[in-house]
């Protein structure tokens, strides 16, 4: 009896700790209710009239500090806050934002030499808590990058600043050490020197996780895994049409998508090509949408794949070019951009397909699967025992294809390719490992860094100055080897090209470069080591009734927000 | 499977003589039991009918699972595609019949291995006790303890994504329940009058534990294998979900399922049907493991 | 039994070393590392990564790093987020609120349907409740649970619009409960629907057991109420294999399930734990382990204890060397 009795009352406190424990979770989950209770009834009639406008995202920022982190979705929050000095416009001209005028040669901002580039600041811009913008800032957000007690995860460019001068308080003059060709790119985002109380040590600041800047919007509340809170700035320069920003994160692309639907968000950021049918019909739902200078191709191994590979062995199918380029000729990338991209993008020229430094003379690649059957027979590659896959001495012509695992558009064109393949004989295996593994460092087993791949599938880019993009992918020191090297997976080894990479970044000239880097893009499609599919879309999508947005490939979705509307 | 336990082991007086006279009866007995029971029955019937179509699928279908036709992308069921075609026009009906061998090798390969795995462990640990119990549970409480997703990832990323891959790391993060289940009814019997009375007569532990121990586990193993099954398939679909499913072309139900998710309003027969076809398999199977249990149950057999 | 359960809580600290060194060689030894996702990343060059390793620790010794974490570890200091900067408690603990939230609901409807649909379905063995109880279950178990979630998402959420379609709470209103509850109508009916079938089997099956054995006949026949023999001597016992299934889903409460926080975009500890896993952030994987290790011990611990409460054959201190 006894017994029963402490059974009975052990499952009942059991219970009673769960129901009880669920009851004060909630408002400690909440800690604005704690604020608005003091309101009382009156809080909601207090809040401003218009609507917030809501953004799913299916991913979370790691920090709001765009320097402590390179995710493109730290970018979308952070590009509603803060201001750089510059930013890109639609067609990938430079415009102004926190200086006044781009500079050149012409209105003397840059030097002759192209090693001092003087900024002239706008005036009367304030930080969002009203203390004044001044070129104080722009060194302050310098020298913390450089301060080695901050994990900075990439000092590009800044590293190649020699100093940079303030002689009053609109003027910034930075002194590069060399010649540094992209260096109008710098400075993006501009951090306040007094939100950091001055420190350059920025670990640990508040201001990762609640930024303010002189941007449209200032961080209120950053809840994790929920939502992200934005308020107008009510000191910016360039006011915003909505008071309040949300950023919702959603677990997945369709979760977003479905928050859409049921009208609990107005802009999905980061759609894929795949949503396209769901949602073009739908007459509630626009799409803001732009071919972007990323590029899907194949990236081809020149070396005889091993783990490492050897990259003075070539390897035994693709170590031909006649091969690969019936690769290239067996592919028809039409169908892919009409069929899987529903024909909202565009055929793949070259590695360099936008910006001032794309050649628009370059042609699509042909597609004609006789000549590439001509091609591999003439590279004695026969069908011999009637299987539809061509032999040659006892190998077949079967090779492996490789991307990340769990992108759908790549595994649906994987599948396509595998089909346009086996049309002139090539067998087209499928292996996919996740990304970190594709993408892995040397020393962990990277299945690009170490050559253990016949065919990858990826997407890369230029950025609106493609020296970083070329260097890294095409130059032959970018081999992958136990000592470093970059992304030149292909093992790919061209005198001439690794001459172009190096005149186009010996100058500011535009039209040099533009020259040296259409030679590059030519001198890359003839390689056949790199075979462009199609250029990505950029796609994001928004409520029938938000008004105001422009699609831009080279600057985040937020790039505009100021001008935002949200009339329900 | 009665019989063979039975017969195979029999050193000892007890079970000599008039047990051999019926010694096929338990099985028959279970047989009518298990005929008894209409969802069984019904279970049985669904999964026969699956398994001869997925069998028979080059004769049940005309289309190549791979074979593609973009003109034909996201078609709605017709007389053509009984299930529509999927985003590369591909006849969804076709691909259901092939993804179900796999999906169904996957689930039943996997539920073997936990099965194995996890009576054999329980096994012991329940039967010995002592320092060998306290092991294999701390051993129980270090998997358990590991969330198995994360030890999924760690796995599949290690070892590819092969079909024995992904078996074994379905099967061996899924054991744990099953041990403990043989486990608790090894201990649960072991206080009891006619174990007490076997023992002091002799009986050796390797009878004990068959004639005794299983028979009398069996039930709750053979209903946590039924779940496990179902259990395994969805798992698969969770891998397939997170990108560390089969290799494409291939098609699994839950890799047909991932490739709906973002056409499931537009296109709904491409995430419809192999969604259903997991849920009728699964409960199908579990259907069968309910009408398992109830025939085997030792002490209905008594009565 | 004080004795044991100290004893047992003393086992925990081998067991506990004995998972973060297995997490941390396994973690380690996958391909990847936190820095992957910056590899294919032009602006991030070599030097840079260097320079990364270096700040975080990354570059020294495998043994080392071990032994620095384990070392702040113990002296409470579960370290900084790899990704984030942030105090891993910090993380942990914001996101134990949430799943326990949820999951606590969850659980309680589960086992406030699961016990008395089992009890019954026992006590009237192939009747027609027994019949509608057993397709429920089987419903429950065999349906893919996100499926069904995005299924049930489409109905009441984008068709109905009679809930919403994830999330805790709407964002920016001040706190209401109604508000919170109809955020967790689709994700707790679903999980309860899920997991009470397969509770009410192990129930049902237990019970059948137990009704037959020789002490519930003696219970009979001496007479006593039906009621009273289902409820005082049938249910006590049933209810032990009951304990050990829940006691292996209970951590769950804590560490979440993904599925469910994923298809219902709830901001929980499967969440964080799946984005660090891909992430690499070892120290918030570490701090996420360590925490459900030791919830299942303890929840082990106290279903060997609750067990051994309403099972008289179990004496725990009779247990062989432990």
């Amino acid at each position: 009896m006894g017994r029963k009795d402490v059974l009975l009352t052990m499952l009942v406190a059991v219970l009673f700790v769960v129901s009880a424990c669920a009851a004060p979770a909630q408002p400690g989950a909440a800690p604005e209710a704690a604020e608005a209770g003091e309101a009382g009834g009156g809080a909601m009639e207090a809040q401003p009239a218009s609507a917030p406008l809501i953004v799913a995202m299916y991913q979370e920022p790691e920090s709001l500090n765009p320097y402590l982190s390179v995710q493109t979705v730290t970018n979308v929050v952070a590009t509603a806050v803060l201001e750089g000095l510059l930013s890109i416009g639609p067609d990938g001209e430079f415009i102004p934002v926190l200086a006044t005028e781009v500079p050149s040669v012409a209105n003397g901002g840059l030097s002759e030499d192209g090693l001092t580039v003087t900024y002239r600041l706008r005036e009367g811009v304030l930080w969002a808590d009203g203390k004044p913008f001044t070129s104080a800032d722009v060194k302050f957000t310098w020298e913390a990058i450089m301060d080695d007690r901050n994990a900075v995860v990439s000092r590009a460019g800044y590293d190649q600043i020699e100093s940079i001068e303030t002689p009053d308080d609109y003027t910034v003059v930075v002194k590069f050490r060399e010649l540094y060709a992209p260096a109008l790119t710098l400075f993006e985002y501009i951090l306040p020197a007094h939100g950091f109380d001055g420190d350059k040590d920025m670990t640990g600041a508040a201001f990762n996780r609640t930024p303010f800047g002189t941007g449209p919007f200032v961080v209120k509340e950053w809840t994790s895994g929920e939502s992200i809170v934005l308020e107008a700035n009510p000191n910016a320069w360039r006011p915003p049409k909505v008071d309040r920003l949300i950023f919702r994160i959603t677990p997945s692309r369709e979760a977003s998508v479905l928050l859409l639907k049921s009208g609990e968000a107005e802009v999905v950021w980061d759609l894929i090509e795949a949503s396209i049918p769901e949602l073009q019909d739908n007459p509630d739902i626009a799409l803001w949408s732009t071919p972007s200078s990323r590029v899907e191709y194949l990236g081809l191994n020149l070396a005889q794949r091993g783990d490492p590979a050897d990259p003075d062995q070539p390897h035994p199918i693709l170590g031909d070019i006649r091969v690969r380029q019936a690769i290239s000729l067996a592919i028809d990338r039409n169908v892919l951009v009409d069929e899987l991209l529903y024909g909202m993008s565009t055929v793949a020229t070259s590695a360099i397909g936008m910006g001032w430094a794309a050649d628009p003379t370059i042609a699509v690649a042909p597609t004609d699967p006789d000549q590439a059957r001509a091609l591999l027979e003439e590279a004695g590659w026969m069908d011999t025992d009637g299987d539809g896959i061509r032999e040659k001495d006892g190998q077949r012509l079967s090779l492996e294809i490789t991307t990340t695992s769990g992108n759908k558009l790549r595994e649906l064109s994987e599948q396509v390719i595998q089909q346009q393949l086996a049309e002139v004989g090539i067998e087209l295996v499928i292996n996919n490992v996740p990304s970190s593994t594709l993408f892995g460092s040397w020393a962990s087993g990277g299945v690009l860094q170490r050559g253990n791949f016949d065919i990858a599938m990826d997407t890369w880019g230029p950025d609106i100055d493609p020296d970083g993009f070329v260097s890294i992918l095409f130059h032959s020191s970018a081999i992958p080897s136990e000592a470093g090297g970059g992304w030149n997976f292909f093992r790919l080894r061209d005198p001439e090209i690794d001459a172009a990479i190096e005149e186009a970044r010996s100058t500011l000239d535009i039209e040099t470069r533009k020259k040296a880097y259409a030679k590059l893009a030519r001198l890359v499609n003839e390689s056949y080591a790199y075979i462009p599919l199609y250029n990505r879309l950029l796609l994001h999508g928004f409520k029938g009734d938000v008004t105001g947005w422009t699609p831009n490939p080279w600057e985040e979705l937020t790039w505009d927000v100021a001008q935002w509307e949200h009339r329900p | 499977m009665g019989e063979g336990l039975l017969t195979s082991s029999n050193p000892s007086a007890i079970s000599f003589g008039p047990r051999k006279a019926v010694h096929d009866s338990p099985g028959r007995r279970a047989w009518l039991r298990f005929r008894r029971h209409r969802m069984a029955l019904l279970g049985s019937g669904i999964l026969g009918l699956i398994l001869a179509l997925l069998i028979f699928a080059p004769w049940v279908t005309g289309y190549d699972p791979n074979a593609q036709d973009l003109g034909m992308r996201l078609k709605p069921p017709s007389l053509q595609h009984p299930m529509g075609t999927d985003e590369l026009g591909r006849d969804v009906f076709t691909r259901i019949l092939y993804g179900g061998r796999i999906s169904l090798a996957i689930g039943l390969a996997a539920m073997a291995v936990s099965v194995t795995v996890g009576t054999l462990l329980g096994a012991i640990s329940g039967f010995f006790g002592g320092w060998v119990d306290t092991a294999i549970m701390r051993l129980v409480d270090v998997v358990v303890a590991f969330p198995s997703l994360f030890l999924l990832i760690m796995l599949a990323s290690f070892l590819g994504s092969s079909l024995l891959t992904i078996v074994l790391v379905i099967g061996l993060l899924a054991w744990m329940r099953v041990a403990r289940l043989v486990r608790a009814s090894f201990m649960a019997i072991k206080g009891h009058d006619y174990v007490t009375a076997a023992r002091c007569i002799g009986c050796s532990p390797r009878h004990l534990i068959l004639r005794h121990f299983l028979p009398n586990a069996l039930g709750p193993v053979i209903v946590a294998a039924t779940i496990d099954v179902s259990a395994a398939i969805l798992t698969e679909s969770a891998l397939s979900y997170l990108g560390l499913g089969v290799q494409p072309p291939t098609a699994t139900w839950g890799s047909m399922l991932r490739y709906a998710q973002d056409q499931m309003t537009s296109a709904p027969w491409t995430a419809f049907f192999p969604g259903f076809m997991i849920f009728l398999v699964s409960i199908a199977i579990n259907f069968i493991g309910d009408g398992l249990r109830d025939a085997f149950d030792p002490r209905q057999m008594e009565k | 039994m004080l004795p044991y359960m100290i004893r047992r809580l003393a086992l925990a600290v081998p067991l506990l070393l004995a998972v973060s060194l297995v997490s941390f060689v396994i973690m380690q030894s996958v391909p990847g590392g936190p820095l992957a996702i910056y590899r294919n990343n032009p602006n991030v060059r070599a030097e840079d990564l260097a320079r990364l390793e270096e700040k975080l620790g990354l570059n020294r010794p495998l043994p080392v790093q071990y032994g620095i974490w384990l070392r702040n570890f113990v002296t409470g200091d579960w370290g900084q987020s790899l990704a984030s900067g942030r105090p891993v408690t910090e993380m942990i603990g914001e996101r134990l609120l949430n799943t326990f939230y949820l999951m606590g609901t969850a659980f309680l409807l589960t086992l406030l349907l699961a016990i008395p649909i089992g009890v019954l379905s026992a006590m009237k063995q192939y009747s027609l409740f027994d019949y509608l109880a057993t397709l429920f279950s089987f419903l429950g178990f065999s349906v893919p649970i996100f499926w069904l979630g995005l299924m049930a998402i489409i109905v009441f959420a984008v068709e109905l619009g009679w809930f919403p379609a994830g999330g805790m709470r709407t964002i920016g209103l001040p706190f209401s409960l109604t508000d919170r509850l109809r955020y967790l109508v689709l994700p707790v009916s679903l999980m309860a629907f899920h997991s009470a079938g397969q509770y009410s089997r192990y129930v049902r099956s237990s019970m059948l057991e137990v009704i037959q054995q020789d002490y519930i006949t003696t219970a009979r026949a001496k007479g006593l109420a039906e009621r009273i023999v289902v409820l005082r001597h049938a249910l006590r016992n049933a209810l032990i294999p009951l304990i050990t299934v829940v006691a292996l889903d209970l951590p769950a409460l804590f560490s979440g399930t993904l599925l469910v926080e994923t298809v219902f975009a709830w901001p929980g500890m499967g969440r964080l734990f799946w984005r660090s896993a891909l992430r690499f952030d070892y120290p918030v994987l570490m701090g996420i382990i360590i925490v459900t290790a030791l919830l299942v011990i303890l929840f082990n611990l106290l279903a060997d204890v609750l067990y051994a409460l309403v099972d008289p054959r179990v004496r725990l201190v009779a247990k062989g060397a432990f």
